[in-house]
């Protein structure tokens, strides 16, 4: 099997996809042993297995890259591929007609959809003529949200799945539950929508707000400067604590001083109104309960505490209702053992397989 | 119609060029960037080939860090006249290369390059501009 990828998984800012795309491979080499998958970086094409680079050439250009998949899937008698989106143009459409043309059972998946109002998207025009034709030679994409078909694909909506293993379930319970520590962990995107939590923090903190509410905000990212300027507006440096990118041992340490996760608030800026973001699922298994504006997945779960998706301000005292409704209950086993069942990617990607291993 | 795609087809390659040679020009004035990559790829010693604007860009960029034994070109000059950096052709290159690392700038015609320097320079020896700058290590 080859997993398609376009990315440098290497960059920074893109460890949250990396990990996404190794917990997916390792459920694929559950079913077809072998799995390589490909990225690019230094204007290179590489295919690896796991971290070992097996070959690598120069591909400047799309219409190199389409070349160097070509002869990667016949020179490794690739039988099936997963490929990760990164908009249509014409030589993406030669690559995915050599796989219809040499049987190769292909599944796209569309991290984000739809995806017209994201920054990242380039080459409009391009993508928008050459998307349409993509149907004539895949009859199978997934996406997470709820669709049926994308573009005239067949799609089979999957939900964002997390490696347990990887996530270290929290430990303690904060002792004196006057205090609550908020976290957000992300590549701080205008998506993430955080300001939404800050300008919250501020009106609570003007009414003299009794209990001590921090935000814990982790990663680097194109809106830090945006909420530091918020922040310093609204006199909160003692109360949101910017920590940068942080991982390993020193994330796990934040997480356990914290209570509740924030998921992406600002979807809704995006045109995005139904999706499991990564970082939910991440929250949930190392047992945080989740502030977000959809429920996909998680529907009726008490530890979810659902807001609008849009830009209104997210009320503290409705968060500390939340919080203190949680405090009869064992959420943090409730979050992570729901999330260990619910969101394998062995278990999420089963639909998946199915397609590409039945005939 | 086709031949209107093919005309189309064309000037996409050729910006798809222009934007990665822009890319690499960029990459290489981060001076504290281009130090890193020369130590975790180890190249204290190295040849440019390419004496047009992304070798000189290359030259200017590493000079201060490593020995550049020198900078060739098929034609023996360089695009701008700079009389600082030395500059030999593919003959003098050949009798004269011990194996150091060449870095190979020229997009273009990067494969035309390889395939004539790894008659003589062994290929782990070869890197690409854009791997020196932002390949797997």
């Amino acid at each position: 099997m080859l997993y398609v990828t376009y990315y440098d998984l290497n960059r920074k800012y893109l460890v949250g996809i990396r990990k996404k795309i190794n917990a997916q491979i390792s459920a694929f080499k559950r079913i077809f042993g072998r799995v390589y998958y490909t990225c690019y970086a230094g204007q290179m094409l590489y295919l690896m297995n796991g971290e070992q680079i097996i070959e690598k050439e120069v591909a400047v250009t799309r219409k190199d890259c389409n070349l160097v998949l070509c002869r990667w899937v016949e020179d490794y008698n690739i039988t099936c591929t997963y490929i990760r989106y990164n908009l249509a143009n014409k030589w993406f459409l030669q690559f995915l007609k050599f796989l219809k043309e040499k049987q190769i059972k292909t599944v796209l998946e569309i991290p984000t959809y739809p995806y017209e109002h994201e920054e990242w998207r380039k080459r409009v025009a391009e993508d928008n003529y050459y998307r349409l034709h993509m149907h004539q030679y895949l009859d199978c994409c997934t996406t997470y949200s709820n669709f049926k078909t994308i573009f005239d694909i067949p799609c089979i909506p999957l939900i964002n799945g997390v490696d347990v293993s990887e996530h270290k379930v929290k430990s303690t319970v904060r002792k004196n539950t006057d205090d609550i520590v908020l976290i957000a962990v992300a590549t701080m995107r205008r998506e993430h929508g955080y300001e939404r939590i800050i300008r919250g923090m501020h009106e609570y903190y003007q009414l003299e707000g009794k209990r001590k509410i921090y935000f814990n905000l982790v990663g680097d990212g194109a809106e830090v400067p945006y909420y530091k300027q918020l922040v310093k507006e609204y006199h909160l440096e003692k109360y949101v604590l910017f920590h940068g990118f942080l991982q390993g041992k020193e994330l796990d340490k934040i997480y356990e001083d914290s209570d509740i996760g924030i998921g992406a608030l600002g979807l809704y800026k995006s045109g995005i109104f139904e999706g499991t973001g990564i970082k939910a699922v991440e929250y949930c298994v190392r047992g945080l309960p989740i502030i977000m504006p959809d429920d996909y997945g998680f529907k009726n779960k008490y530890f979810i505490f659902k807001v609008l998706n849009d830009n209104t301000t997210i009320s503290m005292d409705s968060v500390i209702d939340f919080y203190d409704s949680l405090q009869n209950s064992n959420y943090i086993l409730d979050c992570h053992h729901y999330a260990a069942e619910n969101y394998s990617w062995d278990k999420i990607l089963e639909p998946v397989i199915k397609y590409l291993t039945t005939d | 119609m086709e031949e209107l795609d093919e005309i189309l087809e064309e000037y996409a390659y050729e910006s798809e060029i222009f934007s990665a040679s822009y890319e690499l020009m960029g990459q290489m004035l981060d001076r504290e960037y281009v130090k890193n990559r020369l130590e975790m790829l180890e190249l204290f010693d190295v040849y440019i080939y390419g004496g047009g604007y992304l070798g000189i860009q290359l030259y200017n960029a590493i000079n201060l860090f490593v020995n550049i034994s020198g900078v060739v070109d098929k034609s023996g000059k360089l695009l701008l006249e700079i009389s600082d950096i030395p500059i030999i052709d593919l003959n003098e290159f050949r009798s004269q290369y011990r194996q150091q690392r060449v870095i190979i700038t020229p997009i273009k015609h990067y494969k035309s390059i390889y395939k004539e320097l790894s008659e003589f320079v062994p290929k782990d020896k070869i890197l690409y501009l854009g791997e020196f700058l932002g390949g797997i290590l």
